[in-house]
């Protein structure tokens, strides 16, 4: 393959008249912006005319031509075994998402993602391998394959089901998705899965809209630019998902004067602009948003600011059941809540968030106070993770509230969404078997597996990790690592020699001996999964190297088209899993092509937010496929679900939008779902929510920084792309500027440390939090964390010692219970999770109401605590039920263990972050030394078993200068925020 | 004499900044640097040797515009700028003397009039918000450019100043050295 001409860096070939043309969208963030692949036979460039080239413009290109190629745009990839040129660009002619070309830095260099071994893309995993004595040693797919066929029959058979487990990536494309779910959760139907940002699977990510009835995709990006007051929370879109910012929201802000509220606890480039043009920075404290949501909703309503007609029309004027959730019992219900809450105190509010009273005060008006000719502000809200994995539950129902009683949540420019992290890329080929998961909350109510510590505690014998760090990820715990070395690596049981039976028979051996077999699927060696811990190493084609589907933030459905071939033997995921599911007798796997997984996938999730089967049939009665219909559509695509009606292919711009008209149904299955006009539940009336700070005081508490400890909380950097294995790791350009991890600290915070940037810190704690056992079966187990016996695993456990316990319901254990979970949680399909899965597609619509409340187990110690005495939680349960899962209990009961862990990061002094709170990436396995997320206390919100990553804190000292402090060529230490 | 310094000063300072930024790279991966290694000697054309500004005009924090490499067209603006403290590639005595090409390499956005005194920073870039370091080869520090801020490469012969080349593709060209109907 030739070099890089651009290593020059001052040229760039363009592409001729005739080169061939793909569509695609970038592989990475939420926004999901359109791009173009020019290619064409190294040695037949085009020229600077615009008769000469394929953009048909005259070099120099005008500003914002769109067309402008930078050397980072350009690669060499091989076709059929000839190189070829190919430039990636953001497409010009877009009209949605990057209107007119515009990208982000990730998107702008994606070209040097595909493989071109003169880069630093040359170590991808091209073949096979198993880990002979130590050391990976390369091996066919059928050797690869049947191994782990065998192993999986032993492992099922001796221990059950549940002791297969699979840690997979929950967005990287429908087809992959769809296959490695049907296999996992339809074939082998295991409880034992998790996707890369969770310990469970299953669930609502954001289980307080799920309980509210919002579909937490609902908006359009357009929305994002018309409203006129957006409270944006725990993200700058400017840093996460740029082009929604640069296209809509700095629109919004420019054109129509829209005023947007970030609350974050640090400033970047896109809060401080909104700031500069008249908006509002809430500089708040890690963990407390809230209690500012209860202070925002308590002023608006002391004032009477709410809207009135919509909360008449939208809002449950009774709880929708009165045995569900915090459910309000209407309006007035929530409004003497709050105002009678002692949490909602302004003063107390400014003492906890650290934001200024007038701010606050100034927050609310601008949000619900009528104008004066009577009309009302447009308010939106809009939130991502530093606000629902700071404090799961009662942030996104808080957040939830609010935004209901501005009049938002179903209205162009009114609405109430997560902005989101990356793409929705899930597409279940199977439901979540909660049946057979041992975890269940007291009463009735099921949870899923806990994968962590389900290998913590020695009941995973096969693990299949598919595209996630795992060990650095969200859940990162150095106890985790630690194990997970000890069952694999450190195990006695090592294949010698590389001969099949005795490979088989030495992992069976292993397994026997408490020992798990891990398998890593993945692009690049991923430290210290592969390239260490893993037994078994597959190779995995990705974007442009197979045709791939998934939807972006405003449910846009993209074909992503191949433009290239993969490298070695790499296979998509697909295929992998379907080669393994054929091994093992499993029936339904008989795909040819991509398209077929993604027809096939259409039927089954036709109940979903991105739902496609019309695509589909309208497809084949015009005698396309569906890839080739999507192909049609390039970067425009069709947002989702897709409706056939009048005779075309309709889009859904936004859900529950109350000015939808839609036309006759045609095709066989009609789209048409209530959801789509209302609210996602009985009623279809949204519900407000009395979520009561006491379920995470103590928590809070526990966590906040003492003496000279500091919040250390993460997140991420407009640079990079989740792990850094693409840009961080193999982009010069991005690595000169980020060599290694950083930790920005106040000014005043590093004088009193004697920091300077530049510095080498160490970041430390010794009393890290980490929820511990529970799958031992012990009594307690069954009492305090209600974990029961597996059914699936019946004949290895002990007889179940609860029986007796369990109520009648307890043994209910029928489909119909999942309608309840979460407040119908299986109808918001939140991506990552597969609550949805599966579901009952043709249930969606209608939610049936059900009696779900438990009578409290014991009156008497409710009564007792006056403040939790009438609540009941999201999923239908007593503050008895809910109060042994508190952090003081758990701790109490001994299922907390203390962790210690550290990291080094450089200094950057900057008061973009404020005093008392330091900020660093959250993951990023190639820095020197530690992983940030390891200091994040592992300890699941008690009403979602969600975790709470954001909250870490941390002693921070400096060990050092770093190569960094004085040099031309690698970092910067200039403010972000210069607006 | 100049043609000499010419020849032997560009080739040294590609190479110098190639190998520094391919530095990092390699340290984390080695054997990688084939991919930005930087040959010269790979390169057919040259740049011109333009002379600039006088010494003696440069006061700091003013930045001063020109064009490189061609005169003729408008993409080729430039500014030179005294920073007040050294700088990488900074020519002078206390090497803080830098310039850098005036359109942000994102999508064109001009960066004339928006050079930050107290930080060194071009930027932001009005369209989309980029800022650029002016002390460290124009590295981006906040927003979308997909490389640094191309800088002229500066050389000092008996009180004025030349740009003798570049680093890095300016905004709307395909090849800084794309000479197809024009002169230099």
């Amino acid at each position: 393959m030739s070099n890089n001409k651009d290593s020059i860096n001052d040229s760039v070939p363009l592409p001729p008249k005739d080169a061939e043309v793909f569509t695609t969208a970038c592989d990475y963030c939420i926004t999901g912006c359109g791009y173009k692949v020019y290619r064409w036979p190294v040695g037949k460039d085009g020229d600077i005319n615009k008769q000469d080239n394929a953009f048909n413009t005259d070099f120099p290109t005008p500003i914002l031509s769109g067309v402008w190629v930078s050397p980072n745009q350009h690669n060499v990839v091989s076709v059929d075994g000839k190189d070829h040129n190919v430039i990636v660009i953001a497409d010009h002619d877009a009209k949605v998402v990057n209107v007119g070309g515009d990208h982000s830095i990730r998107g702008g260099t994606i070209a040097k993602k595909v493989y071109n071994p003169n880069t630093p893309t040359k170590d991808r995993l091209k073949y096979p391998m198993i880990r002979i004595n130590g050391k990976l040693e390369r091996v066919s797919w059928d050797v690869a394959i049947e191994v782990m066929a065998e192993v999986s029959k032993y492992v099922i058979e001796k221990r059950g089901r549940s002791a297969w487990a699979m840690k997979m990536f929950s967005y990287q494309y429908w087809e992959n998705t769809h296959a490695l779910t049907k296999l996992a959760l339809r074939k082998i139907r295991t409880p034992a899965w998790a996707v890369h940002d969770q310990p469970t699977g299953h669930g609502p990510d954001t289980p307080g809209m799920a309980d509210a009835g919002i579909d937490n995709f609902s908006a359009s990006y357009e929305d994002w630019s018309t409203a006129e007051v957006l409270f944006i929370s725990g993200t700058d879109p400017f840093e996460t998902k740029t082009i929604i910012y640069n296209e809509w929201i700095l629109k919004g802000i420019r054109e129509r004067g829209m005023k947007v509220i970030s609350v974050l606890p640090r400033k970047t480039a896109g809060a401080a602009y909104a700031e500069k043009m008249g908006g509002l920075y809430l500089e708040i404290n890690p963990g407390t948003d809230t209690i500012l949501h209860y202070a925002l909703s308590r002023i608006i309503m002391e004032n009477g600011w709410q809207d009135a007609d919509f909360v008449d029309k939208w809002i449950n004027n009774r709880a929708e059941s009165d045995k569900e959730v915090f459910h309000a019992d209407g309006f007035s219900d929530y409004k003497e809540w709050i105002m009678s809450y002692k949490y909602s105190d302004l003063d107390l509010a400014v003492e906890m968030t650290g934001v200024p009273k007038e701010k606050i005060i100034q927050a609310a008006e601008w949000m619900a106070k009528p104008k004066a000719d009577g009309s009302r502000p447009k308010t939106s809200i809009g939130f991502e993770k530093g606000l629902y994995w700071s404090n799961n539950y009662l942030n996104t129902a808080t957040i939830t509230s609010l935004g209901l009683i501005c009049g938002a949540g179903n209205r162009p420019g009114q609405v109430i969404s997560r902005f989101g992290g990356h793409q929705r890329g899930m597409m279940p080929g199977g439901k979540y078997p909660e049946h057979d998961a041992p975890g269940k909350f007291p009463g009735w109510k099921k949870h899923g597996i806990d994968v962590d510590q389900w290998v913590e505690d020695g009941r995973a014998s096969f693990a299949w990790v598919v595209g996630t760090t795992w060990t650095h990820a969200m859940t990162a715990s150095s106890h985790l690592e630690k194990v997970l070395r000890k069952m694999t690596s450190d195990h006695t049981q090592q294949p010698q020699r590389l001969d099949m039976e005795h490979i088989i028979s030495t992992f069976k051996k292993r397994v026997d001996e408490d020992g798990m077999v891990m398998v890593n699927q993945d692009i690049y060696p991923i430290k210290p999964i592969g390239t260490e811990l893993a037994d078994i190493v597959l190779p995995a084609a990705t974007w442009g190297e197979e045709d791939f589907t998934r939807a972006n933030g405003e449910r846009r459905i993209r074909l992503y088209q191949k433009f290239y071939d993969a490298p070695g033997e790499a296979l998509p995921d697909w295929k992998i899993a379907a080669k393994f599911a054929k091994k093992m007798g499993f029936s339904g796997f008989d795909w040819e092509t991509s398209n077929d997984v993604f027809e096939n996938a259409a039927f089954y999730n036709k109940g979903r937010r991105t739902s496609y089967v019309a695509l589909v049939e309208y497809a084949r009665a015009h005698n396309k496929t569906g890839h080739e219909l999507l192909a049609e559509m390039g970067t425009e695509g069709i947002q989702a679900p897709v409706r056939w009606e009048d005779g075309k292919l309709v889009g859904t711009k936004r859900l529950h939008d109350s000015t939808l008209k839609t036309g006759v149904s045609n095709g066989l299955t009609a789209i048409d779902f209530r959801w789509l006009r209302k609210f996602k539940t009985a009623t279809g009336r949204a519900n407000l929510l009395k979520a009561p700070w006491e379920l995470f005081a103590d928590y809070w508490e526990f966590m906040k920084p003492k003496d000279d400890e500091l919040w250390v909380t993460t997140g991420r950097i407009n640079e990079f792309w989740q792990s850094g294995f693409d840009d961080q790791v193999r982009r010069p350009y991005l690595r000169a500027r980020w060599p290694d991890n950083w930790l920005e600290i106040h000014p005043e915070d590093a004088k009193a440390r004697g920091i300077e940037s530049g510095d080498q810190l160490l970041i430390w704690h010794d009393q890290i939090p980490v929820e511990v056992g529970g799958y031992t079966h012990s009594e307690k187990d069954t009492k305090v964390r209600g974990v029961v016996p597996l059914y699936a695993n019946a004949d290895i456990e002990q007889p179940d010692p609860l029986e007796s316990l369990l109520n009648t319901d307890a043994n209910r254990y029928d489909d119909s219970i999942r309608n309840l979970n979460s407040g119908h949680a299986e109808l918001e399909e939140p991506d990552p999770l597969l609550q949805s899965m599966g579901g009952l597609p043709d249930s969606s619509d209608s939610v049936p109401e059900r009696d779900n409340r438990q009578a409290p187990l014991d009156q008497q110690d409710q009564l007792e605590d006056p403040i939790m005495k009438s609540v009941e939680s999201a999923i239908g349960m007593s503050w008895e039920d809910v109060k042994p899962m508190t952090f003081t209990e758990m701790q109490k009961n001994g299922y907390i263990e203390m962790d210690s862990a550290s990291f080094e990061a450089v200094a950057i002094v900057t008061d973009a972050v404020k005093q008392g709170v330091a900020f660093t990436y959250f993951n990023l396995p190639s820095a020197r030394k530690g992983s940030p997320n390891s200091l994040a206390g592992r300890v699941l919100d008690p009403v979602s078993q969600r975790p709470r990553f954001k909250l870490s804190r941390g002693k921070v000292k400096k060990v050092g200068e770093s190569p960094f402090k004085d040099s031309f060529t690698e970092m910067t230490f200039k403010p972000r925020t210069i607006v | 004499m100049e043609l000499d310094q010419q020849k032997g000063l560009l080739p040294a300072c590609l190479t110098r900044r190639g190998f520094l930024i391919a530095g990092g790279a390699v340290v984390a991966l080695p054997g990688l640097s084939s991919a930005a290694g930087v040959t010269v000697s790979a390169k057919k054309r040259s740049y011109p040797r333009k002379k600039i500004a006088l010494l003696s005009d440069i006061e700091k924090d003013v930045p001063v515009s020109f064009r490189y490499p061609y005169d003729d067209e408008i993409y080729c603006n430039s500014f030179i700028i005294k920073l007040g403290s050294e700088a990488g590639g900074g020519v002078g005595g206390s090497k803080d003397i830098v310039a850098f090409n005036s359109f942000c390499p994102h999508m064109g956005g001009p960066l004339m009039g928006v050079y930050n005194k107290e930080h060194k920073v071009a930027g932001p870039c009005p369209l989309h918000l980029s800022t650029f370091d002016l002390t460290r080869h124009g590295m981006l520090i906040s927003g979308h450019a997909t490389e640094s801020l191309p800088q002229v490469i500066l050389e000092i012969s008996g009180g004025s100043v030349y740009g003798v080349g570049m680093m890095g593709l300016i905004y709307g060209f395909n090849d800084n050295l794309n000479t197809s109907g024009r002169e230099a």
